[in-house]
């Protein structure tokens, strides 16, 4: 797929029905929310990289990239210690 | 060495000020949310299990699809195809309603539990619907006007939009 919109579209669909498969998968939790929260990030980075244009500046992109991970890993870190 | 352009994300600089914002104050929400969870874990999975799971997975497909069709609205717009570009426009906003639709048929079939879970819920979920109401206003206000300086940052508030459901649906719905 040439359209990078398009083709991000795609990894947004494939990565929504990924989490929920893991979700609802039998998967072990802290396993399943790894998927789910590595996923989540996954698409947070493909929304800021081709709909909001962000590949044109990569240094404020990976600053995005940055902060997001912090997020889901302290996200993670509040799961696990539940 | 990187240009100017580089340095600065694209569009006007107030609309990225909203954006941090907006997924910040998101993201410190979602924060509190799981912090509280860790008080009674058991009634968050209970009031999880009470939420509309594929109603809340249709949304996302939905909202995302309407994320495409405003980029590619901003792409018409920017190559001079205003007409095309307004129907997707047109089209974005009218997934942005869907949403919300499905958002209260969610609401309406929503059961009971936790307390704290609920208060959350709606709270986080609540406060994203109002600006995806906000969001359907201004992309039809930029079908209007088809300015490109309008439909970018119509787009722009839409995508982060987009963004703050992308972090809110996973860890609301399927985090357990």
């Amino acid at each position: 797929m040439r359209d990078p919109l398009i083709r991000a579209w795609l990894i947004l669909i494939a990565a929504s029905l990924g989490a929920t498969a893991a979700a609802l998968s039998p998967l072990p939790g802290r396993v399943a929310m790894v998927v789910v929260l590595a996923l989540a990030w996954v698409k947070a980075r493909v929304v800021l990289a081709a709909y909001l244009e962000l590949d044109e500046t990569p240094p404020i992109r990976r600053a995005f990239d940055l902060a997001l991970a912090l997020f889901m890993a302290l996200a993670g870190l509040l799961y696990l210690i539940a | 060495m990187n240009t100017a352009a580089q340095r600065r994300p694209p569009g006007d600089l107030m609309i990225w000020v909203l954006i941090v914002l907006e997924v910040a104050v998101f993201a410190a929400g979602l924060l509190v949310f799981l912090a509280v969870r860790l008080t009674d874990p058991a009634g968050f999975a209970a009031g999880q299990d009470q939420l509309h799971r594929l109603s809340a997975g249709i949304n996302t497909v939905v909202l995302v699809t309407s994320g495409l069709l405003a980029a590619l609205a901003l792409r018409r717009v920017r190559a001079g195809q205003g007409r095309e570009g307004r129907w997707f426009l047109l089209a974005a906003a009218a997934l942005g309603v869907l949403f919300v639709v499905l958002k209260g048929v969610e609401y309406a079939h929503a059961g009971t539990g936790s307390e704290a879970f609920f208060t959350f819920y709606y709270l986080l979920t609540g406060f994203h619907a109002a600006h995806v109401v906000a969001g359907v206003v201004i992309l039809g206000l930029c079908a209007v006007t088809l300015n490109k300086d309008h439909v970018q940052a119509g787009a722009q508030f839409w995508h982060m939009v987009d963004l703050v459901w992308v972090i809110l649906f996973p860890i609301i719905y399927l985090l357990r």
